[in-house]
């Protein structure tokens, strides 16, 4: 483990140089903050507020070090904190009505060992899983969009506001069709056991159907497309308002 | 209109295995008895049970009124609270006094968020959110076929499935996705390339250093057997990450030499490599994030009773953290290889 991590920051430098430091430094913050989350829920922190307050903070640890001027950070920055705001919405709706914290009666192995009323809710921290689990994807295409948004206001600063969205629409089309595949690999990839597991167990369609583990996942991989497709959209909204409103564009017209 | 028509099929398929289940809804709750518990770590909870009317709405029961004691604890870790309104599945005895409660039915807000993605897919992208979908689509039925053989094999064959399913399922994705050209194959290419030589690199470190500290045993459902599964998951996980991350690189190269026709090879090269620097720290924060927050419950779980830190760390973490890293080695290893592919193949007449 310890090699594979040497090896993944000596890449990170020899491909993108100082860059790559940051990177690997916002990795490292990312993780130091995910287990400051866990124990503060474990010490009896409200789970929803710690998991909103670093939130927050970690859509900041990711588009800080991948973007390189302050409109682009900008656009980024608000758009995704919208959607996350939409998707903390839906999410605390849905953990109501998919009764999909916790564990099942397939993690027993896992589980067994465990006192499991614990006092803290597992709705609660179900609701900041999912936020979290779609974040990265948000970010990622809040950044990409608005970086290529931006790079064309660069080249053609009269073009009109109409062209801009037509043109930023379709960048948002082609991330959103990569960041679907991107999500539904990660999603294979994580549960390839869980899949193999279902099938050996010869379950009838209607207990795979309501199976809490794969309800999660399903949650968790439909949320993470809706925060992509949302933000694709609103990024763009977002930036042609920045235009109208920001003064320091206006000064260079 | 299509969106609306694929949902539809969708719910009747899934809601047509229920004809045969009996499915109730609560009518009235109750709260029959309340207590306060408390372990040897000082964990308090309240342990609430809760009467519920049901009425049956399917089967041979329909419309009769049963009545059930559900016993649940406040964090409700592996128990449920039940509302008035919800949908439980119940077991199919053949008298109604022995009908158990099996389980909330979980699909029907699935099914509403999925409506919702379908008719924004297709509504607001048209073309290119059927594709997308179509592509979907297609990938997760190649997945469950995998599961299925790999099942009758008893799982021995699964990474050498995997490995066809990757060699499938990246032109197919990519060509349905961004149609049929030269620029599609050389992502394909860099697709390939870059998953096996990530997973390859990773596989020839982790043997060198003897596997320290990974618990391939602590791989979920204790699935054997356990490095193959595992190095099957992996190579997936990078699959998804370096197909966005190839036709990213190559379609914005194809763009340089659109307006600059007379540029050199080295100079998109350049251009490539500089395209994909900017892409790789979100990249690997998509998987990153996805794993670390996945984790979340069980190391709480294990905090909670009395663990420490470490010792919860080195139980949880290991698989998913070396498999996350291999992907982030995937995608930065993409970056060159495809830069370089996309500098040395794209402007050449003939492939």
């Amino acid at each position: 483990m310890i090699w594979l991590t040497v090896t993944l920051f000596i890449l990170l430098v020899l491909v993108a140089g100082r860059k790559g430091i940051n990177i690997f430094i916002s990795l490292g913050g990312s993780f130091f903050a995910l287990m400051a989350v866990m124990m503060l829920i474990a010490d009896e922190f409200n789970p929803l507020v710690v998991g909103i307050l670093f939130a927050v903070g970690l859509v900041f640890l990711a588009i800080y070090p991948n973007t390189s001027n302050g409109h682009i950070r900008q656009s980024a920055l608000a758009s995704s904190l919208l959607v996350l705001l939409g998707l903390l919405a839906i999410t605390l709706v849905a953990v109501h009505f998919s009764f999909s914290q916790g564990f099942s009666i397939e993690d027993t192995d896992e589980i067994e060992q465990f006192l499991l009323p614990i006092g803290i809710s597992f709705p609660q921290i179900q609701v900041v899983v999912l936020l979290f689990s779609a974040l990265g994807a948000v970010a990622e295409a809040s950044i990409a969009i608005s970086s290529g948004v931006w790079e064309i206001i660069l080249y053609q600063p009269q073009i009109s506001d109409q062209q801009l969205l037509h043109a930023g629409l379709e960048i948002g089309r082609k991330n959103i069709a990569t960041a679907l595949n991107t999500l539904l690999f990660g999603f294979f990839g994580s549960y390839l056991t869980l899949g193999l597991w279902l099938i050996q167990l010869h379950y009838t369609p209607v207990t795979i159907l309501n199976n809490a583990i794969l309800g999660s996942a399903v949650l968790e991989l439909l949320l993470g497309i809706l925060g992509v497709i949302a933000v694709a959209f609103l990024t763009n909204y977002y930036i042609i308002w920045q235009r109208h409103h920001d003064k320091s564009l206006k000064a260079d017209k | 209109m299509v969106a609306a028509g694929l949902w539809l099929l969708i719910v009747c398929l899934s809601q047509r295995n229920y004809w045969s289940q009996n499915v109730a809804t609560v009518e009235r709750v109750q709260i029959v008895h309340q207590q306060t518990v408390q372990d040897q770590y000082h964990n308090q909870d309240t342990q609430i049970t809760q009467r519920l009317t049901l009425r049956l709405l399917t089967g041979k029961y329909r419309h009769r009124y049963l009545v059930r004691d559900n016993t649940y604890y406040q964090s409700q870790a592996n128990t449920n609270q039940y509302r008035v309104g919800c949908h439980l599945i119940l077991s199919n005895n053949h008298s109604l006094r022995h009908l158990t409660i099996i389980s909330p039915k979980r699909d029907g807000i699935l099914l509403i968020l999925l409506g919702i993605v379908l008719i924004s897919l297709l509504g607001l992208l048209k073309i290119h959110g059927l594709r997308a979908v179509l592509s979907a689509v297609l990938n997760c039925g190649l997945f469950a076929g995998l599961l299925i053989i790999a099942t009758q094999w008893h799982n021995q064959h699964i990474l050498f499935l995997t490995i066809l399913l990757t060699l499938l399922v990246t032109p197919l994705t990519l060509i349905l996705i961004f149609g049929y050209s030269r620029q599609t194959l050389i992502s394909v290419g860099a697709t390939w390339l870059s998953t096996f030589f990530a997973v390859i690199v990773s596989t020839i470190i982790l043997q060198l250093s003897n596997n320290q500290g990974i618990h391939y045993e602590t791989l979920n459902y204790g699935i054997q057997p356990f490095q193959w599964i595992f190095l099957a998951e992996t190579l997936l996980g990078v699959l998804g990450a370096c197909m966005d991350e190839t036709t990213d690189i190559t379609a914005s190269v194809y763009q340089l030499l659109q307006e600059q026709p007379q540029i050199t090879k080295h100079q998109l090269f350049t251009s490539g490599m500089h395209v994909g620097r900017e892409i790789i720290g979100p990249l690997i924060n998509i998987l990153f994030y996805l794993f670390l927050a996945e984790l979340i419950p069980i190391i709480i779980l294990y905090l909670r009773n009395g663990n420490t830190l470490q010792f919860s760390l080195s139980r949880t973490l290991t698989l998913g953290y070396t498999q996350t890293v291999i992907s982030a080695i995937g995608i930065v290893l993409a970056v060159p290889l495809t830069a370089f592919l996309a500098a040395s193949l794209l402007r050449s007449k003939n492939l």
